[in-house]
């Protein structure tokens, strides 16, 4: 049955989710909620020095404390060879995570694990880590990125070296590695230009800020076969990265994952899942272990902090001939920031001759970066779309129709030079340009400026491996199972594919997420590929399901499967004299036809969607404090097709709320000696419901011609307009061009003190 | 337009055999089994600066094959361990593809190396 031609009747429908019941009465499991029989409770000491060698660590009277079963530092951990593998979605250097983990002769960043304690109670573990001494020999440390890369700066890592450059260099550096992107004639592009515009932009790292902290329980049997329920995005990566950094068999690993509160990307890899297993090894006993939020903040990945420069030219008619980025970004204590995301990111919503845009990942003595929701795209665009803001504004042309005029289509080339395929870039545009809040005139404020802004954004999405299994119950309902967490919806969507192949109502269907050992490979819940390619999965293993029902019903009826036809949960036989059967009254009949019937699929697939935005906010601003209000905030999506729609725009509405966190209040403040001083969420500020106003969405559904259902990633462009609409709303209510994320009410305060200084 | 609305529009699925191959690239890649390489930036030291390399190969190996003839010193920066490096990706017609270096490469395609990207 081929899909596209089919008016569906399940998918585009708003069924109850089925883990809702469980998640709004606390029913369901998260990983601090598992408890095993004497099981053990572990805290990890952590570094009070930004960057430090280890001369000694003495545990001693660590282990002498009563309760206290097991210690573990650095050198209880293999040490492993140099080098990168691909896992999926992600590209990881083993060593590194594992001197992340825990650190080995230096630390690299305030919070860096340097020991881990097992004992009877929370409270006797953290007792014992103050009994752990530690003498370090502090060095210097460096926490801005242009300065990590001078040749002066504290060097992190002394076997890095700059990858990706033309002539391979032997210096010792913090720049670990370097990408280009160019076409064409950038000196001419420029000069071809009326208009051309440059600004440095500098971003602060934030975090994702996931509710849940980071957990994992592990237990390790005499047989050498461990298992971890773990709060994570991947158990297939929590599996690979513990046989990586343990040197255990990776058949040997099961790993559970338990519901998820919250991951954006930041628990797609591991800290806690390997110590603990470990820890479980050395005690004989379940090991249970739970972030606080201070070590969430200090010593789990945020995203990077950075510096662009972004010169970009225009002609009179608002025709981009050349644009220009120069990006660094923090990759915090280990390589790996998402400056290649940025890079090719930055421009893609534009259709563009002339280019170069260079990027850098360095490290620096901050803790090692992890994806974040488009990793590496929102800082790029609060710096692209805020000078094509203004060079639209310059040229007395509308922000939407700008864009609009240099909108990338089917064939137009990316940054990194690809061509994209069918896209909904404009269609985005459109959206906005046409919807009411925009057409309405702008809200008066108790006498603040009040401005609009729009901004675009982009993110590839991805696909990557997923197994999917399809099994018929004999009262014909059906369950599908796969090995996706959800942390968006997923499971809905999963049930409402299959139901649609089915002829099934959603709730019909039960969806399962389940262990390593149950289903097939899966990677992570990522990249917005779990609706695309796990989806892709169910569909095909649904389509096998139905196979097997026709081969069934052929039995029956002693006809060829050929036909037999199934639509809409009906078998009936092309031939006539043979009264149709339902789904159901065929599951019943399953044991005599040839047995139980199990579709199953694993797939790798291509045809990944794209995903474009465009946002329109307004916003007031009181010139005494500087704080911003957001007033209304609209988000146009190109989202392929929506499965479930009050999901998909869950998903733009969460990546907003995100996006105006980033833009006006997160950040990563640390002190002068490198320690940071606003680990907690009351430092930390992130929106809350009483921050925001409802944020709309705009659908706007472009199939995806690479899936058979129209489907297209839609949880992570949301996140990358936010920032720059914001900044160029702020441009419209005050004049100023704010070029520093956060916009926080200080910065602004001194940005309109600064102008009216300026003006007298 | 409305707040929450769906904007469904006509899909318009183009099959893969009408997708019209550029004319630059037929004139180029006049053999079977030759494809256009686009070359990264900071790579076309190795290729004296060109920015685009015809090449020739059923396969993505074969393809590396011929550039490493055509510029020693190519294959080390995609390949490590004998397969595709972890962190690059190749696009073939704007698609990212999958099968590593056994994955085929069409006659005149646009073969591109980009980093391998995740996501959050």
């Amino acid at each position: 049955m081929e899909l596209q031609e089919h008016k569906f009747k399940v998918i585009g429908t708003r069924p109850i989710r089925h883990d809702g019941v469980d998640k709004v009465t606390g029913r369901a499991k998260y990983g601090a909620d598992i408890s095993l029989p004497g099981m053990l409770h572990a805290k990890v000491l952590r570094s009070p020095h930004a960057h430090a060698r280890i001369k000694s660590i003495d545990v001693s009277a660590a282990l002498a404390l009563p309760g206290v079963k097991a210690v573990i530092t650095g050198k209880d951990l293999p040490e492993l060879p140099p080098g990168s593998h691909q896992m999926g979605e992600l590209v990881v250097n083993p060593r590194y995570l594992s001197m992340n983990i825990m650190a080995r002769d230096k630390v690299l960043y305030d919070g860096h694990a340097v020991a881990a304690v097992a004992a009877t109670s929370p409270h006797i573990a953290e007792e014992a880590l103050k009994l752990i001494k530690v003498e370090y020999e502090v060095l210097p440390h460096v926490l801005d990125v242009r300065k990590a890369m001078q040749d002066d700066a504290p060097i992190l890592l002394p076997d890095l070296r700059t990858s990706g450059t033309p002539e391979k260099s032997d210096k010792q550096t913090n720049i670990a590695s370097q990408v280009r992107f160019a076409r064409g004639d950038l000196e001419a592009g420029f000069r071809a230009a009326d208009v051309i515009v440059e600004r440095e932009f500098t971003t602060s790292m934030v975090h994702q800020g996931y509710i849940e902290p980071h957990n994992a329980v592990a237990q390790y049997n005499a047989d050498g076969h461990g298992t971890i329920w773990v709060s994570t995005q991947g158990p297939f990566s929590v599996r690979e990265l513990c046989s990586h950094i343990l040197q255990m068999p990776l058949g040997n690993i099961k790993v559970v994952p338990a519901e998820i509160g919250g991951g954006f990307g930041g628990k797609t890899t591991v800290y806690l899942e390997p110590l603990a297993l470990l820890l479980a090894k050395k005690t004989g006993k379940p090991v249970k272990m739970v972030m606080s939020r201070a070590e969430v903040l200090r010593a789990t990945g945020p995203t990077s902090g950075s510096y662009i420069r972004c010169k970009m030219g225009a002609t009179k008619d608002g025709k981009i001939t050349a644009a220009q980025v120069w990006m660094a970004y923090e990759a915090g204590a280990f390589p790996g920031s998402p400056v290649g995301a940025g890079c090719m990111t930055i421009l893609a919503p534009y259709a563009l001759e002339n280019l170069q845009i260079d990027g850098f990942d360095v490290v620096l003595n901050k803790p090692k970066t992890c994806a974040y929701r488009a990793p590496g795209a929102t800082n790029a665009a609060f710096a692209a779309e805020t000078v094509i803001d203004e060079l639209a504004e310059k040229l007395g042309i509308d922000p939407l129709e700008f864009r609009r005029r240099n909108g990338a289509k089917e064939g137009t080339a990316q940054p990194a030079g690809p061509q994209f395929r069918r896209i909904g870039y404009i269609e985005t545009v459109e959206a906005i340009m046409n919807s009411e809040h925009y057409k309405s005139p702008l809200p008066q404020v108790d006498g603040k400026p009040v401005g609009r802004g729009v901004a675009s954004g982009f993110w590839f999405n991805a696909g990557f491996q997923s197994t999917a299994i399809v099994s018929i119950n004999s009262d014909g309902t059906a369950n599908v199972v796969t090995g996706s967490p959800d942390i968006g919806g997923t499971r809905a969507a999963c049930a409402m594919i299959a139901a649609e192949v089915l002829g099934l109502k959603a709730e019909e269907v039960n969806p399962v997420v389940t262990d390593t050992e149950s289903i097939g490979h899966t990677d992570v819940t990522g990249g917005s590929r779990v609706t695309f390619a796990t989806g892709y999965a169910v569909y095909e293993a649904a389509q096998d399901a139905v196979r097997q029902l026709k081969e069934r019903a052929a039995t029956i009826w002693k006809v060829k499967p050929e036909d037999v036809v199934y639509q809409d949960g009906v078998v009936s036989c092309v031939n006539n004299g043979h009264e149709p059967m339902t789904l159901k009254q065929l599951a019943g009949r399953l044991a005599r036809a040839g047995g139980p019937v199990t579709g199953r699929a694993a797939v790798n697939p291509r045809g990944v969607g794209p995903g474009f935005a465009t946002h329109v906010v307004d916003i007031a601003v009181d010139p005494e404090t500087g704080k911003i209000d957001i007033l209304r905030y609209t988000a146009a999506q190109d989202v392929g097709k929506a499965v479930h729609p009050s999901y998909v725009e869950g998903q733009i509405q969460g990546g907003v709320a995100q996006g105006i966190g980033w833009a006006l209040n997160e950040e990563y403040y640390y002190d002068e000696q490198g320690i940071m001083r606003n680990t907690g969420f009351l430092d930390y500020r992130i929106p809350t419901c009483l921050d925001l106003p409802m944020i709309e969405t705009i659908l706007v559904e472009v199939p995806n011609p690479g899936h058979p259902l129209g489907i297209r990633g839609v949880g992570e462009v949301p996140i990358v307009p936010p920032p720059a609409a914001i900044a160029n709303a702020l441009y419209r209510a005050v004049g100023i061009r704010m070029t520093e994320l956060p916009m926080s009410p200080a910065k602004v305060v001194k940005a309109i003190l600064e102008k009216n200084n300026a003006q007298k | 337009m409305q707040r929450g609305e769906i904007v469904a529009l006509v899909p318009l699925l183009v099959p893969a055999s009408a997708r019209k191959i550029p004319a630059e690239r037929t004139a180029i890649a006049v053999q079977t089994h030759m494809a256009i390489v686009v070359i990264p930036a900071l790579w076309r030291t190795l290729t004296q600066g060109k920015d685009r390399i015809q090449a020739s190969g059923a396969t993505l190996k074969d393809i590396i094959d011929d550039l490493e003839r055509q510029f020693p010193g190519f294959r080390e920066r995609v390949v490590e361990q004998g397969d595709l490096a972890g962190s690059i990706a190749v696009s073939i017609d704007g698609e990212i593809v999958t099968g590593g270096l056994s994955e085929p490469v069409p006659p005149h395609s646009e073969v591109h190396f980009v980093p391998a990207i995740g996501g959050g």
